[in-house]
């Protein structure tokens, strides 16, 4: 009754694993060939927290628990506390568990609401078991012997690495394969359904359909070019996330705790040995050197390397498309937010100075920037200025500065576009009428700037506006060339 | 000086306490009473009711859904003896007649088919064994279906590993029974009835809240909250409030009724009759001294005359009073809850009783009422929650009886033309689609009707998946096969040690006999 036979999962991280193994036990008998393509993995938070629905998939998966929290570093995860949520000194607990039970027939949070009215608080934890437990650090599993045992459920804390490299064993003792060559393409067929990937030694891999796993990358469904998405930064706007590991914590308590600061919230949550802590915010009210303060005065004895991650909080709108299908974050992207390697925009200026659809807004500006990319300006007066004939090389450094002051100084280059000098050649004359039909003329160039002789124009024009020796070294192609040093030569997705 | 503290106490806590009007004493605004004056403090509420014994009640219902058992538990009544009052019987589902062909039959249990096997519902691999002859009738599998059809019955088990612990009951009862029974109970707990015929409503000035009711004796009753239980007419909701009223007979088009007692025959079955008709559908409901039995029809399709010649003639027993005939709209009000006034039962909405679910609409704007009613104010976001609430609970209900009449292949009267070639609610319309193309049953947390309700009334009515999940291959098919033989077994098993319905009910909750009536229970 069914054709599928061929599945191939596209991704690294322990959802790509998670979904192989599962695909393996329920379609057993189907006998799939599920492939996994392993992407470059992004670099992740280095412990995540799951909630109690993970141990119905790993039951599924015939998962043993004594050896899974072993072999993960994991400890088991009653509740998460909330510190600083509703001010200095606030704390509460959302525990994985009932509170109270009905008492002839009401629901027992309508006793906690009286109280709450009557002594101006009420305090929900002293009748939930699941909070207790995770207060004092105990924990047994629940037991359906009685309501009360029955009363809680639990989660885990575990390291994402050591996870991951869990789930792929088990994935691969199931049956799934794991391709040796990572993902070099994606060939889509002439009915817009994904035929195959090509990898990089250059085999090519037929599915029936095939899995995004790949994360905030996305790459399955960005060649297909589903990418319409629900933004939810307005309300979620933290666009950050770091975390590191930390110390063991004495007489750990079994709940993850969050930590409201002034630009976001730190975390840490307890591993069989030692924890992890982090720090979720947005680029926007702090800088990532700050925010990785931030959590060094919050939880003390941090050590070793952050790992940090952009992220945008959003949902693509179709989770299934054609033959494809998004599992975990590659649900989540934006198309700044996808590249884990630093975006170049070669020849880009602001938009907020000339509202132009190939300048970048200062959204995207920043976003570049959180990537560790240049945004590089474009010299053509039309993108600079409303109006090209008037245009000169203030508006050019009017630009480079804007960005400057959004994205970094570590973030702007230049990117020309000699047009005059060198287009002319490259175009031939029949080819002018369609130079013509642009809205504007995309020959018009700032005085002086029509080749490469100009450049030492705009070294002038930013040492006139007062800009440090260093910071023009940067613009005039250190940035560039930074990343050139860092990326070129190394591999690729 | 005690004296004078108690006076005092007193004088302070009525004017506190919120006074709960309650106009109109039928099934709803008994069970209104009765839910109350059971629950809610009476330092802190005053529940009164207005009825007048010269206005006749409906009396809709008499059968039930196994919810109401949850409402006779919450307010504290004792089953046994509101069945012996009621002269209950026992109802484990509806059978449906000739609704999708003429001659076929199924029945809407009340319970689980079958198990679930390899992580998916139980019908996808009944569908899988079908396909190659090698499964019994989905019937077969539901052992509240099998007990219905051979007139059996015994209580649940508490026990879920138990066979017996699939299914659950409700009860066919006598309306006018029960609310009398309920009077009884809500005036022992307080509840003041107040007799006499309301002729006037006053109206607050500034944002027209309801003030009082003036009767007709002269005497002026006030109140705070007022629960408009006065039925289709909808005195304070509609008739004051002009709160205005959602119809649906585009897509439910009978808005008739008429209804007439008859003779018990036979034996009493455990289940309610629902038979497709030339116009609409005949009711059957058995109880323990007499059968309740009426025609819903369109009028566009049938007149009055020759709904109710139809009625008696199709009668298994003999006709005991005049055919009393009904006239509604069905719908629902735009707001159940308006300014000071709440609508409960006919006064909030109609949906014919193909589903039984009138008293059960009944007993959710009640309970959900009592949840909401925390204190004396009237938060316009509590009102608003209510009204959502309530709406999507009638909007579930009319979804699911759509079903039963555009599901259909009959085309032999106007009525099964129009009904099966109309447009439908896209809400149904989706779920339907869904079924069809894989066995898939849209499932939700609130609002009435669970996976097996659907189950039954989608292959009931003919709609047959072109494929099922193919989860349901993992099993070996001797396996299954072995596995679905087991479960017939074991349901045939537990039914043949069932004692026949009427010997139940005898133990269980003998009703008083009637004079004139040989009922089948005693």
């Amino acid at each position: 009754m069914t054709n599928v036979k061929r599945v191939v999962i596209v991704g690294s991280g322990s959802e790509a694993w998670l979904t192989a193994a599962a695909l393996q036990v329920a379609f057993k008998h189907l006998k799939l060939d599920v492939c996994v393509v392993e992407t470059q993995a992004a670099r992740d938070v280095l412990g995540r927290w799951t909630l109690p629905s993970s141990r119905g998939i790993h039951g599924l998966l015939g998962i043993k628990e004594a050896d899974f929290v072993r072999a993960t570093n994991a400890t088991f995860k009653l509740a998460t506390e909330h510190c600083g949520w509703q001010g200095e000194g606030s704390r509460y607990l959302h525990a994985h568990g009932e509170i109270g039970s009905d008492l002839s027939g009401t629901p027992f949070y309508r006793y906690l609401a009286m109280q709450a009215s009557m002594r101006g608080e009420a305090d929900p934890e002293q009748y939930s078991l699941a909070a207790a437990a995770a207060r004092r650090g105990r924990f047994a599993r629940p037991i359906a012997k009685t309501a009360l045992t029955s009363s809680f459920t639990y989660g885990y804390h575990l390291d994402d690495a050591a996870y991951r490299a869990y789930l792929q064993a088990h994935a691969l003792k199931l049956g799934a394969r794991r391709m040796e060559s990572g993902l070099r393409d994606v060939v889509i067929a002439s009915d817009g359904r994904i035929a195959s990937v090509t990898l990089q030694g250059g085999a090519s891999l037929e599915g029936d359909y095939f899995l995004d796993c790949s994360g905030r990358d996305a790459v399955l469904m960005q060649a297909l070019s589903n990418t319409a998405r629900d933004d939810w930064s307005t309300w979620l706007p933290n666009d950050r996330i770091s975390s590191i590991a930390a110390p063991e914590i004495a007489d750990a308590p079994a709940l993850t705790r969050t930590i409201a600061s002034d630009a976001g919230w730190c975390w840490q949550m307890p591993l069989a040995s030692g924890s992890v802590a982090g720090i979720a915010y947005s680029s926007a009210f702090i800088s990532d050197d700050e925010a990785l303060d931030r959590l060094r005065a919050t939880i003390p004895g941090v050590t070793g390397e952050p790992a940090m991650r952009t992220l945008a909080s959003g949902r693509r709108q179709q989770l299934w498309y054609r033959n494809c299908i998004a599992v975990g974050a590659s649900g989540v992207e934006h198309v700044l937010e996808i590249a884990t390697r630093p975006v170049l925009a070669t020849h880009s200026s602001a938009r907020a100075l000339r509202d132009h659809h190939r300048n970048l807004t200062d959204e995207q500006l920043r976003g570049i920037a959180a990537t560790g990319g240049v945004i590089c300006v474009n010299f053509l007066a039309g993108f600079l200025t409303e109006d090209p004939a008037e245009a000169e090389i203030g508006h050019l450094v009017d630009h480079i500065e804007h960005i400057a002051e959004v994205a970094g100084i570590d973030h702007v280059g230049l990117g020309p576009d000699f047009v005059h000098e060198v287009f002319s050649e490259l175009v031939p004359p029949w080819c002018e009428d369609l130079a013509a039909m642009a809205e504007f003329d995309v020959r018009a160039t700032i005085p002086g700037l029509e080749g490469p002789r100009g450049m030492p124009l705009v070294t002038r024009a930013l040492v006139e506006r007062g800009m440090a020796k260093e910071d023009i070294r940067k613009v005039l192609g250190g940035n560039v060339m930074r990343v050139f040093r860092a990326e070129l030569g190394r591999p690729g997705l | 000086m005690r004296r004078a503290f108690l006076l005092s106490h007193a004088s302070e806590s009525v004017p506190t306490a919120l006074r709960v009007i309650i106009v109109g004493g039928g099934t709803a605004g008994w069970m209104a009473a009765a839910a109350f004056g059971s629950t809610l403090d009476p330092k802190r509420f005053r529940i009164r009711l207005i009825e007048s014994e010269e206005i006749g009640t409906v009396g809709v219902g008499e059968a039930t859904l196994p919810h109401i058992r949850y409402f006779n538990r919450r307010i504290g009544l004792d089953e046994r003896e509101l069945m012996a009052q009621t002269q209950a019987t026992i109802k484990l589902g509806i059978e449906f007649v000739d609704w999708a062909r003429i001659g076929d039959s199924y029945i809407h249990p009340f319970g689980a088919y079958g198990e679930r096997i390899a992580g998916t519902a139980f019908h996808h691999s009944w569908l899988r064994l079908s396909r190659t002859g090698k499964a019994g009738p989905l019937d077969s599998y539901s052992l509240p279906i099998v007990a219905a059809r051979q007139g059996c019955f015994a209580l649940p088990s508490e026990d879920p590993t138990s066979i017996m612990s699939t299914y659950g009951y409700a009860f066919q009862f006598d309306a006018s029974l029960y609310a009398k029974y309920l009077r009884g109970f809500a005036e022992r707990r307080g509840v003041e009835r107040i007799e006499g015929k309301i002729v006037d409503v006053r109206q607050r000035g500034e944002d027209g809240w309801i003030e009082s009711v003036k009767l007709e004796s002269g005497a002026v009753v006030e109140g705070d909250l007022f629960i408009d239980c006065s039925g289709f007419r909808g005195l304070l909701i509609e008739q004051t409030l002009k709160t205005g009223y959602e119809q649906w007979t585009h897509w439910l088009p009978c808005d008739r009724a008429v209804a007439v007692p008859s003779e018990n025959v036979g034996p009493i079955t455990p289940y309610t009759r629902a038979t497709a008709r030339e116009a609409g559908w005949q009711w059957r409901i058995p109880l323990q001294h007499r059968t309740g039995n009426g025609y819903v029809y369109g009028s566009q399709f049938i007149s009055d005359d020759e709904a109710a010649t139809r009625l008696l003639s199709r009668l298994e027993g003999k006709a005991l009073a005049q055919p009393r005939f009904l006239r509604f709209v069905t719908g629902r009000r735009r707001k159940s809850w308006n300014k000071n006034v709440v609508a409960v039962g006919l006064a909030s909405g109609f949906l014919e009783p193909l589903e039984s679910t009138s008293i059960y609409l009944i007993q959710i704007g009640i309970t959900t009422l009592i949840d909401y009613l925390t204190d004396d104010t009237f938060d316009p976001r509590v009102v608003d929650a209510y009204n959502r609430w309530m709406e999507m609970e009638y909007d579930r209900v009319r979804d699911f009886l759509i079903l039963h009449y555009h599901a259909t292949e009959r085309d032999d009267a106007p009525i099964w033309n129009y009904c099966r070639t109309m447009s439908i609610p896209d809400s149904l319309a989706y779920k339907m689609e869904l079924f069809r193309h894989r066995g898939r049953v849209v499932t939700y947390k609130d609002g009435l009707f669970l996976e097996p309700s659907w189950l039954a009334v989608y292959f009931g009515q003919r709609i047959v998946p072109h494929a099922y999940d193919p989860l349901a291959d993992a099993v070996e098919e001797n396996e299954l096969e072995r596995r679905l033989a087991e479960m017939r077994r074991q349901i045939e098993m537990a039914v043949t040690q069932m004692p026949p319905h009427e010997v139940f009910l005898k133990k269980y909750c003998p009703a008083p006999p009637v004079p004139g009536l040989t009922g089948g229970a005693r």
